[in-house]
């Protein structure tokens, strides 16, 4: 009898480890291309929370604030860490479309993003997935 | 032969009088009184020397209208916007610390948590031109690895 429950313990813990979560987002880790004149860097938000890169990390933010001179002003830039290397770009006149873009961003988001020599951001892509493939 | 020509002289009489009464003249007479004045400014009253025009007056009145419609054609036009106001000097005061301090911030090669809140703190004193330029320094120290990032979360 317990040899018949040790077995049946053992069964359950085996397909519970083998359960596929349908509509998880693939893992990409953060990734940066090029060198500091310019470049690209991608990668998912899942992605870089569970890369074996403690380093790894991604993010966009949108700034909205009002200057001395009582001008509003928006700006929105994108970082990324990936192997001890950052990479940052900033957008001075960012269209509605890209900061409603950002601002969707959630876990299972992945970004990209290019950079020229002087920091700013050439393109910006935010993609929001429930299957595994890009 | 008479058969012929009843029929083309038939058609000449309707032909004529078709003619006749599709000609301007006889589809409206002339007002012998009409004056140039009265055709070209609608038949305001006008100091007409009949039979003699009055150039200078015409040319005084056609200048007028052409004045007055370019000062309506001018009213449709968007303003300019408004210069931007002057920075007062307080403000110029603030945009020079804020620039200082920025400065010495991206000198000092590392970007934590206290250099992040001192650089939004000071952007908002900046002009457009020198929040940019701000910005890039950032950036672009941050890209080429003279600062080392230590913040956790965005830089920026």
């Amino acid at each position: 009898m317990r040899q018949l429950f040790l077995a049946s313990a053992l069964a359950v813990s085996l397909s519970a480890g083998s359960i596929v979560y349908a509509g998880l987002g693939h893992l990409y880790p953060v990734a940066i291309y090029g060198s500091a004149s310019g470049g690209s860097a991608a990668g998912s938000f899942q992605g870089a929370h569970l890369s074996a890169d403690k380093t790894n990390y991604i993010s966009c933010s949108t700034a909205q604030f009002t200057n001395l001179s009582g001008v509003s002003v928006l700006n929105v830039g994108c970082t990324a860490t990936a192997n001890g290397v950052t990479r940052s770009c900033v957008s001075y006149s960012p269209s509605l479309m890209t900061v409603a873009a950002l601002t969707s961003i959630n876990p299972s988001s992945y970004v990209y993003f290019q950079y020229d020599a002087r920091g700013n951001c050439t393109y910006i892509s935010v993609t929001n997935q429930s299957i595994d493939d890009l | 032969m008479t058969r012929i020509l009843v029929p083309c002289i038939l058609s000449l009489t309707v032909g004529v009088a078709a003619g006749w009464k599709l000609h301007p003249a006889a589809a409206a007479p002339i007002d012998s009184k009409l004056t140039p004045e009265h055709v070209l400014f609608g038949g305001h009253s006008t100091p007409v020397n009949s039979g003699n025009i009055d150039m200078s007056a015409m040319r005084a009145m056609i200048h007028e209208e052409l004045r007055s419609a370019l000062a309506d054609s001018s009213r449709d036009v968007p303003s300019p916007k408004p210069a931007p106001k002057q920075a007062t000097p307080e403000q110029l005061a603030q945009q020079r610390n804020a620039v200082e301090t920025i400065d010495g911030l991206v000198a000092g090669g590392v970007w934590g948590e206290e250099q992040r809140r001192t650089f939004r703190e000071k952007l908002v004193a900046l002009d457009p031109e020198q929040r940019e330029h701000a910005l890039q320094q950032l950036t672009t120290g941050i890209n080429s690895g003279t600062i080392r990032v230590t913040v956790d979360g965005s830089p920026l």
